[in-house]
């Protein structure tokens, strides 16, 4: 069990392509971190420079206080566990979890004890004299992690070990793996690209994007999950974390007769902010009256009364049930908000190609949801909108 | 309908093989000499067996037959390994030497054999030029004259042929091993030649045991080699049993005698054929 430490760690390809820069990051003794971005984010270039399979080529790799920069993978004492698990086809479950312990020579009865013990932790003491090829999906994965786990090493890196399960499995083995991890104790770095893993497992969690220049970063907030999803630091991660993602509109913040308002382009009303907004969001007061970019996650909208005279009324244009919640996705006649790190991803198949047209997603209850076409009126809390500089797109708190 | 289908197939197999086959069979129980007569002239039971295994050369070409191919086929592999692991690291020139690799195995055995039969030339020839600078003692009868190094000239013919197969296809294989599994061994903690013995090996388990099969197979049946280098001789100290059968069939027009030794090698190759099919595919399935 140790710290990981990254320490201004980058990585260039022989070709120039810049993989990851200027990582700084410290894993604290037996925390969980989950590094999560989209493909290309680096995640994976700084799972594999840590576990020594990849050489990083500026900065330096410390683990638990020692310069593990240059070491070969073998001396790092770290267990790896692989996206399609890499378990050894021609052995059995028992050599591929002993595996390791033999290449350390550790003696004979010690191993069969330790196996003994891995596979009875994870359920596999029926397996072992099975051969992974005649193991269902989610059974592999525990031998992945009984090979991991045997070894108790200084730290576990684990390489997106969820993503070949189906959704069901997946969701139960995320519950088993952070009890496990917890039990153990043991620092563990886990790459996903999937943001409800990340949230779901990490003590805390660091969320990384694609870089073109060595000037950059690839980490953009590092934090706990609560605070990563309730006070992102900017447009990238307001937009990465959380599904369906985050509405992105434009707006601006006056103040009307002594009181703060919110400005929403393509809102029929201004919105009041409770009084002491600019005093809690210091930040807000030197963006008044300029430009902002306002962030609404689908769960701030609320379904008001038909007559009330806050809020706005919109045609919900598909309402999906996803059980005790609905999604209503609406237009509202506003100009998308352009920023490099705002996508529309949403695909117009409704052939109404002119923009001027902003899509946007609310998450209601299922039983005040309207049916598919129908209006429904929505307003927003005011307390739980963020801010963003229309300019550098960060968070203005 | 589906014998219609399979129809082709089957009388081109009969054809080919089990008549030819059977033919010889049928031959093998009686006397017959074509320079004596164009017809089989006398049943005779099992006496060509009897001849054919009775010969005074009978077992001294199996043994050779088998050291041969034996042989052979190890130092194949072994070299052809190397070779293979070596291309598969990132040096310079590698991507040439892939490419003339394959040469050796494209040219005709018997073109191989003149080509070696030139090297081994006790006048002149490479390969005795070598061996002298490098102070090894060569027969006085040359390579190939001598009983004790005429065996061992053709292996070597055929380990440069066909070394370059193992090489290839065994390099080929290395390829196809995920690198997710040498990257586990690696953080494992396993050395290089563990990861080649017991991870990249085990996982090629299958080409490598067919290659090796393929490979005795035909080293079993060495022939051109023998004919153009040294004709069995001296003596019968590198005579193959496929150029017993050569010398009973095509010199001595033996007919009988011939078909009998046909089908001593079929079966003698069949059944170290099974043997090896039995111990290596046993844990076929993973």
């Amino acid at each position: 069990m140790a710290e990981i430490n990254f320490d201004n760690v980058g990585k260039v390809y022989d070709g120039g392509t810049v993989a990851i820069s200027n990582i700084n990051l410290k894993i604290a003794d037996g925390e969980f971190l989950v590094l999560v971005g989209p493909s290309g984010c680096g995640k994976s270039t700084m799972l594999r420079s840590a576990a020594g399979l990849e050489e990083v080529t500026s900065g330096r790799f410390w683990l638990g206080g020692i310069d593990m920069t240059n070491a070969d993978p073998a001396d790092r004492d770290v267990a790896m566990v692989f996206q399609n698990y890499a378990l050894y086809p021609h052995m059995t479950v028992r050599d591929n979890i002993c595996f390791a312990l033999e290449q350390r020579r550790v003696p004979r009865p010690e191993i069969e004890t330790r196996v003994n013990d891995a596979a009875r932790i994870l359920g596999l003491s029926d397996l072992l004299d099975r051969k992974p090829g005649t193991l269902s999906g989610g059974q592999r994965q525990r031998v992945a992690m009984g090979r991991a786990i045997v070894r108790n090493p200084r730290a576990f890196l684990m390489d997106e070990p969820l993503s070949n399960l189906d959704a069901k499995m997946r969701v139960q083995m995320r519950a088993e793996l952070k009890l496990l991890s917890r039990r153990l104790g043991v620092t563990t770095l886990y790459v996903t690209h999937d943001q409800d893993e990340a949230l779901t497992m990490g003590d805390r969690v660091a969320v990384l994007r694609p870089i073109s220049s060595e000037a950059e970063s690839n980490t953009q907030q590092v934090d706990d999950p609560k605070t990563l999803y309730s006070k992102p630091c900017n447009l990238f991660v307001a937009g990465f974390i959380g599904s369906p993602p985050m509405n992105f509109l434009s707006g601006r913040v006056s103040v009307v007769a002594d009181r703060p308002t919110l400005l929403i382009e393509g809102f029929e009303n201004t919105i009041a902010l409770p009084g002491d907004a600019l005093s809690t969001r210091p930040g807000l007061s030197q963006h008044l009256d300029k430009p902002l970019i306002v962030g609404i996650r689908p769960e701030d909208f609320r379904v008001v009364p038909e007559d009330s005279a806050d809020g706005f009324s919109v045609i919900s244009l598909v309402t999906e049930t996803t059980g005790a919640d609905s999604y209503i996705y609406f237009d509202l006649v506003a100009p998308e908000v352009s920023h490099p790190d705002i996508t529309y991803d949403t695909a117009r198949y409704d052939g109404d190609e002119s923009s001027g047209h902003l899509r946007l997603t609310a998450r209601v209850e299922t039983a005040l949801a309207p049916q598919s076409g129908s209006t429904v009126r929505l307003g927003i809390s005011p307390d739980r909108v963020h801010y963003f500089d229309p300019e550098t797109g960060n968070a203005i708190f | 309908m589906p014998w219609l289908l399979l129809a082709p197939s089957i009388t081109l197999l009969l054809l080919l093989i089990a008549f030819p086959l059977f033919f010889a069979l049928y031959n093998s129980f009686y006397f017959w000499n074509l320079q004596m007569s164009p017809q089989p002239m006398a049943f005779i039971g099992f006496g060509n067996y009897e001849q054919a295994l009775g010969s005074s050369t009978f077992m001294l070409a199996l043994r050779n037959t088998l050291l041969l191919s034996i042989g052979g086929t190890a130092i194949q592999f072994a070299l052809g390994l190397a070779i293979a692991v070596l291309l598969t690291q990132t040096l310079r020139g590698v991507t040439l030497v892939r490419v003339l690799l394959i040469m050796p195995t494209t040219i005709a055995p018997i073109v191989v054999g003149f080509l070696f039969r030139y090297m081994y030339d006790a006048n002149g020839g490479l390969l005795p030029w070598v061996l002298q600078v490098l102070f090894i003692p060569l027969p006085a009868e040359g390579l190939l004259g001598s009983s004790t190094t005429a065996l061992m000239s053709i292996m070597f013919a055929d380990v440069w042929q066909w070394t370059p197969f193992f090489a290839i296809v065994l390099y080929a294989g290395l390829l196809s091993v995920p690198d997710a599994l040498v990257e586990a061994a690696r953080v494992d903690g396993a050395s290089r030649w563990t990861i080649l013995t017991r991870i990249k090996l085990p996982v090629i388990k299958r080409t490598v045991l067919i290659i090796l099969m393929l490979r005795f197979m035909q080293l079993f049946n060495t022939f051109d080699l023998v004919l153009i280098l040294t004709r069995g001789g001296p003596g019968a100290s590198s005579r193959t049993l496929s150029y017993s059968l050569y010398q009973q069939g095509l010199i001595d027009f033996n007919i009988g005698v011939a078909s009998a030794m046909t089908w001593i090698i079929v079966l003698i190759l069949n059944v170290i054929l099974a043997i090896y099919i039995y111990i290596a595919f046993r844990d076929w399935e993973w």
